[in-house]
């Protein structure tokens, strides 16, 4: 009960908040960013409480529906985001990018399967809190360096014509915006190698052997990959400035297409994110 | 895209794009020719350039190679030097400096030219290259052997059944490496399976088991999640089902057959067997844990086994000559003879792997992981000092860069300098 009217004011407000956050992009009214941020940091307690409540009422790290996926992966990314903000105000850029998304998450989660589940067997494992926190890190991290990807080729573009408003005054340097987005790209590639490792680890107990190449396997391989080398990109090969903004941007789409398109495409993935509860065990 | 498995046989073997792709092996991609040569690429790749930069890497960390050559009138003209004047007369300046960034714990030395220092945060961390691309090495090896030694089966055992080593038990064999053939000696003995469930869903898989590695006897609990690693050998729980005990009896009521057998029936699957007495009957099964019949329709209130019952249909060549369901106890009446269903067991399947490869490959990780963090999270700062004396006061002059973060350092520089002029003119704090 108080989990639902938590989970819907949650969802109201960041609802609330995108709205604010869009407009006042757009329409350059700071007054409205301000407000956003009013909203979002209660509704991140709101969030908290959901999160802890649900990881105390089942026992286990959670992770186990979609519901629990967008919970935890929705608290990442305002985590983060609110952290940002209390370190630098100028930054708040990077919610328009995160609010809205979980948001998206939050309400598909929803949809989905709200009602907690016994945890299955074969999710019953302590490597299973360590990959999919590191995931759900790797994947925050990556969404705030694709959001900083977006702000510097935004203010890049602005700067380029005549005149520039408030707001795009009020966003730090590019230069220091583009330091910020590798930080969260190295952030994002250390803990999504973390996740692999776990992962596989966790493999050899549950199924038999560290790597079976299976599709989500084999796309986290190629995100991570593709991410060490930008990470070469910029260190060896000195890209910088938009080039690497773009980069950083494109480079979400195969951590979305590991996280979900996966799920979504292909039947025979030994990955399955949302419910467990078939009788076969292993499925 | 293919109904059965036969249809694709027939397609395979007169198709000529998949004899080509055959031939490449990308129907085993990650074992094709193809993808090898790219591996053996990237290796070869690594490993120069690897190794090309070890002498880079040392001298970036100070480990050999000299100190850099400057002096005060060079970083005088650089776009970001600090100047510091102390009041003092200079004696001693160069002790204070050498307490000032010990305190900080960084790494400080003399510098090549006359009164130039140099001072570095994290001196080693051009070191944590070498070993992040290095450790890739080591996942290859264990990889290598993990691939080249790799014998896995499953293997399907029913409560109170054992295996003493006879490969023939296995269901099948998808591992049988080429070299290393022979398994250390193995016997298990299956004492009970137990699966739990919460509200439909499998939350436990609880087996309890035997394992004899040659001399030494171990009882354990086996469960998902939880295999039991003995060396090089793992046993998994991988699949579960049940056995029904069927008893078949002649007219006179003498027993002709028994047998446990098991089937694959439990996620509402049909499945089929035989006697071997007699082949030409065949049994199928469908199979009901909590059976209910309602409305002349037939299915099972939960998946827990609270009221077994079997739906048999029997063939004999082409004809059906039964089709009933039968519970725990019941029997079916095929005219000549009877069948009964008397008892009913779990059986698991078990993933029997033996590999070699496991220490190299989780060394690799864990270097892999230092090497990372060692170079990404504590990148290297570094600071030139030197000083200048005007009218016998001193005048330090100091330039820093870091790795990575030119911008955000320039702000954590400024803050360093104003300490070590707080520390210079002797407001230490504390
Ligand atoms: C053929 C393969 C590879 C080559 C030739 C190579 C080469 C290099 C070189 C030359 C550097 C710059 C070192 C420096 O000047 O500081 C570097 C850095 C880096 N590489 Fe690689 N690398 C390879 C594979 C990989 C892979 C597969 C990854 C992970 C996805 C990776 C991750 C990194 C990272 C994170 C850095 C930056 C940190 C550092 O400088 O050590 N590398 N690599």
């Amino acid at each position: 009960m108080l989990e639902d009217i938590l989970t819907w004011s949650c969802i109201y407000s960041y609802t609330i908040a995108s709205i604010l956050l869009l407009s006042g992009f757009v329409f350059n009214k700071e007054k409205l960013l301000k407000i956003a941020s009013y909203i979002v940091v209660p509704a991140f307690a709101a969030h908290t409480v959901i999160f802890v409540m649900r990881w105390a009422a089942t026992g286990y790290f959670p992770a186990n529906s979609e519901f629990e996926n967008a919970i935890t992966g929705g608290w990442f990314a305002i985590g983060f985001t609110v952290y940002l903000f209390i370190k630098n105000r100028a930054l708040t850029g990077v919610a328009l990018f995160t609010v809205p998304a979980s948001l998206l998450l939050l309400g598909y989660g929803v949809m989905k399967s709200p009602d907690p589940l016994p945890l299955a067997a074969s999710l019953k494992s302590s490597w299973l809190v360590i990959h999919v926190l590191f995931a759900q890190l790797a994947f925050g991290a990556y969404a705030i360096a694709s959001g900083m990807g977006l702000l510097y080729v935004l203010k890049d573009r602005r700067m380029s014509r005549d005149r520039m408003s408030m707001f795009y005054k009020k966003i730090p340097r590019l230069e220091v915006i583009e330091e910020n987005m590798f930080r969260f790209v190295v952030y994002g590639f250390i803990a999504d190698a973390i996740m692999i490792v776990a992962g596989a680890i966790w493999a050899k107990d549950l199924w038999g052997n560290y790597w079976g190449w299976d599709p989500v396997e084999v796309w986290s391989l190629i995100s991570w990959l593709l991410y060490g080398l930008s990470i070469h990109l910029k260190v060896t090969l000195g890209w910088k400035g938009r080039r690497l903004a773009w980069l950083m941007i494109f480079l979400l789409i195969t951590v979305i297409i590991t996280y979900w398109g996966i799920d979504i495409v292909v039947e025979n993935t030994r990955h399955i994110f949302g419910v467990t509860s078939m009788p076969d065990l292993m499925q | 895209m293919f109904d059965n498995e036969e249809l694709y046989v027939l397609w395979k073997d007169s198709s000529i794009i998949s004899r080509v792709m055959d031939f490449i092996g990308f129907t085993d991609i990650y074992m094709s020719p193809l993808t090898i040569v790219l591996l053996i690429l990237f290796f070869i790749n690594l490993l120069v350039v690897t190794l090309n930069r070890v002498p880079v890497m040392l001298k970036r960390a100070y480990l050999t190679g000299e100190l850099p050559s400057f002096a005060a009138a060079q970083l005088k003209q650089g776009k970001n030097v600090a100047v510091i004047a102390s009041e003092t007369d200079g004696a001693g300046l160069d002790e204070r400096l050498k307490d000032f960034f010990k305190e900080k714990r960084w790494f400080f030395r003399e510098g090549r030219g006359p009164a130039t220092y140099i001072a570095v945060r994290n001196r080693l961390s051009p070191i944590g290259f070498l070993l992040f691309h290095f450790s890739f090495f080591l996942c290859l090896i264990g990889g290598l052997m993990i691939t080249y030694t790799r014998f896995s089966g499953n293997l399907p055992l029913t409560e109170g059944q054992s295996f003493q080593g006879d490969v023939q038990q296995f269901r099948v064999i998808t591992r049988d490496p080429k070299i290393f053939k022979r398994l250390s000696p193995l016997e298990l003995y299956v004492e009970r399976v137990q699966p739990v469930y919460d509200r439909e869903v499998p939350t436990e898989l609880v087996v309890g088991l035997q394992a004899k590695f040659g001399d030494d006897i171990q009882r354990t609990t086996l469960r998902i999640n939880e295999p039991l690693h003995r060396g090089a050998m793992s046993v998994i729980v991988e699949r579960i089902g049940v056995s029904p005990l069927f008893i078949v009896r002649g007219p006179s009521g003498k027993q002709i057959d028994a047998a446990y057998v098991s089937l694959n029936v439990l996620g509402g699957q049909e499945d089929v067997f035989q006697f071997d007495s007699d082949r030409r009957y065949s049994f199928n099964v469908k199979f009901f844990p909590d059976y209910v019949k309602e409305d002349g329709y037939e299915s099972t209130r939960s998946i827990e086994m609270k009221n077994p019952a079997i739906r048999l249909v029997v063939g004999k060549d082409t004809k059906i000559i039964y089709s009933g369901t039968i519970r725990l106890g019941e029997s079916a009446d095929l005219g000549p003879f009877t069948v009964s269903f008397n008892d009913i067991r779990y059986w698991v399947e078990f993933l029997i792997v033996r590999e070699y490869g496991k220490i190299p490959l989780i060394a690799g990780f864990i270097i892999a992981g230092i090497g990372l963090i060692m170079r990404l999270v504590f990148y290297q700062k570094r600071l030139r000092i030197a000083i200048e004396y005007e009218k016998d006061k001193p005048l330090l002059y100091l330039d820093g860069r870091s790795e990575y973060f030119k911008y955000s350092f320039e702000d954590e520089m400024a803050k360093l300098v104003e300490e070590l002029e707080k520390f210079l003119t002797g407001k230490r704090k504390g």
